[in-house]
């Protein structure tokens, strides 16, 4: 791998760990199994990129497809709460509806901006090449955000919002709004994506509907990485392996990539993808089972 | 002070499952009160306290407490007035927090919920010196999970918790039913101990006779959603089980089945 592919990696990496970020407000702290991420990753990148499009400020852009992804998650926690829908078929029923609503804001199904002034655009005077402007923008803007999500899940508001997803009849009985909880964690979540969408667009100079297909995989997989490299010690630690974990994640898929001996193509990503997400989510259950039986055995050596 | 007046619950209301859990049930509790609740099972005395703590709304009737009429207030409006703790150690307390992160959480009830630190030095001093007066050894562990404690101990923490924002009234729901005996005794001695000092207006529902005579000043046998005795002071204090039992018989129409009460 050399080192623009390294860079790159790391780029992406911390992209989707602000994907990651969104999917572990929505999976791990509110428990609320949420797939809008497929529509409101694209959603992002579609109203940044048709902004720009037609000339409003990059940074303006990227403020309104936060608060648009902010809106999608809000949709989807209303279709649950206030009407009873199981929260994966009010996720999946945001994300179609967004497909649609996706090609409507861009008016085709891709939109370039290759040539557009973009959020990197103030950077690109300092003399530094891009290849090392892009990593180091989103890796302000990733610090920045585990900073204001750890932050957040230690305050009063944020440890409600803990107990809404962990207990909440008992987060009912102290006293806790649960239902304007889960409408403000998925808020956050999905604005964290929409943004994550809004720096990619940019970075890559392109929005494309298809962007999000299987977004929420590799959210999840940036936050088992992150849970079984970090652990989940404190918010701060559990919030800094999902973007550590996927920026690990993408490291580890580029190296697979480039290495002629496994002969991985490109669009072999979705399966490996899936395959590593599959085996984090098996593991804990194996290791359990392999340290009973490594556990047992030592009883039975041990005893007379 | 609780004023119940005629309330009346219906779950399942026009399905062949209908169950009429409360028929007008009134209820009076003086500030300070400590009440026991016996009944069967079935006789509506968790939803009595469901309605009390805003889980269940009922169809009709109305719930006043410290002269408020409540009667529509959804729980987290209510966790101002009233604390609770479940019979359910699993329920009272959340399992995937901290000992100090589940305190905090109760500290701040009843009042709106910002943004600065969930947890500062002061509260978790005030914690320490709270969770010692258990005699537990929880002071040192603040930082554990609550996960990592044994029943008994959640039960405790639950009536601390319960204690750390000033409440009027105090549910407790069967709350020692899931401990063995020898903790169960420890959380009622507890339980004596933190009403009398903070004065609480209580109510306890148990399925033991011998609790129910034992513990605070009043005891209410409910059956079929209604209050059927009602006994204080002289009465009360001549009550024993025996008399409760037969009073059961007397109800059912039948000799009781021992199965659903405990005799002591």
């Amino acid at each position: 791998m050399n080192l623009i592919a390294f860079l790159g990696a790391v780029e992406i990496g911390l992209v989707f760990g602000l994907v990651g970020l969104g999917v572990f407000l929505s999976f791990r702290v509110l428990n609320f199994p949420d797939l809008t991420v497929d529509g409101s990753f694209p959603l992002g990148a579609a109203v940044a990129a048709s902004l720009i499009v037609s000339g409003v400020d990059p940074y303006l852009a990227t403020v309104i497809a936060i608060a648009c992804g902010c809106f999608a998650g809000l949709v989807t926690a209303f279709l649950n709460i206030r009407f009873g829908i199981l929260h994966l078929l009010a996720s999946i029923l945001t994300m179609i509806a967004l497909y649609s609503i996706n090609l409507r804001i861009m008016g085709r199904p891709n939109v370039a901006i290759i040539s557009e002034p973009t959020v990197l655009t103030p950077f690109e005077d300092l003399g530094l090449a891009m290849v090392y402007v892009k990593p180091l923008l989103a890796g302000v803007i990733a610090i920045a955000a585990v900073v204001f999500v750890a932050r957040f899940l230690l305050s009063e508001y944020g440890l409600a919002m803990r107990a809404t997803g962990a207990n909440p009849r008992m987060a009912r009985a102290q006293g806790v709004e649960t239902q304007q909880a889960t409408y403000i964690g998925m808020a956050m979540s999905n604005g964290l994506v929409a943004l994550a969408g809004a720096l990619f667009a940019q970075m890559n100079g392109f929005a494309d509907v298809t962007l999000g297909t299987g977004t929420i995989v590799v959210g999840l997989a940036a936050v088992i990485v992150g849970e079984a490299l970090f652990g989940t010690r404190s918010v701060l630690i559990w919030a800094i392996g999902c973007v550590a974990g996927s920026v690990i994640y993408r490291l580890a898929i580029a190296l697979a990539l480039n290495s002629d001996a496994l002969g991985l193509q490109a669009s072999d990503l979705n399966l490996v993808t899936a395959i590593l997400v599959t085996v984090a989510l098996i593991l804990p259950g194996l290791r359990n089972s392999l340290s009973s039986l490594f556990s047992a055995a030592v009883t039975k050596r041990a005893s007379p | 002070m609780i004023r119940v007046e005629g309330i009346s619950v219906t779950f399942h209301r026009g399905t062949p499952m209908e169950t009429k859990a409360l028929r007008g049930l009134d209820l009076e509790v003086s500030n300070g009160q400590f009440v026991t609740v016996i009944g069967s099972n079935g006789a509506g005395k968790s939803t009595l306290l469901n309605a009390l703590a805003g889980e269940v709304i009922p169809q009709g009737g109305r719930i006043l407490i410290d002269g408020q009429d409540v009667t529509r207030w959804p729980s987290p409006r209510r966790s101002g007035l009233v604390a609770r703790v479940f019979q359910d150690p699993l329920v009272g307390t959340c399992e995937s927090l901290t000992i100090e992160e589940n305190l905090a959480l109760a500290a701040a009830r009843g009042r709106k919920r910002g943004l600065k630190l969930a947890i500062n030095r002061h509260l978790r001093e005030e914690f320490r010196a709270k969770l010692r007066s258990l005699g537990l050894g929880l002071e040192g562990r603040l930082g554990d999970k609550v996960g990592l404690l044994s029943g008994g101990q959640r039960q405790a923490v639950s009536l601390l918790m319960a204690t750390l924002s000033p409440a009027q009234v105090l549910l407790l729901d069967e709350h020692t039913a899931a401990l063995d005996p020898k903790t169960a005794e420890f959380v009622l001695e507890l339980t004596r101990k933190i009403v009398s000092e903070h004065r609480l207006t209580t109510l306890m529902v148990t399925h033991s006779m011998r609790q129910a005579l034992d513990f605070g000043d009043r005891t209410v046998m409910l059956h079929e959603g209604q209050v059927v005795l009602d006994v204080e002071g002289e009465a009360r204090a001549r009550l024993d089980v025996p008399d409760l039992l037969a009073e059961f018989a007397r109800l059912r129409g039948q000799q009781l089945a021992d199965d659903s009460l405990l005799l002591d």
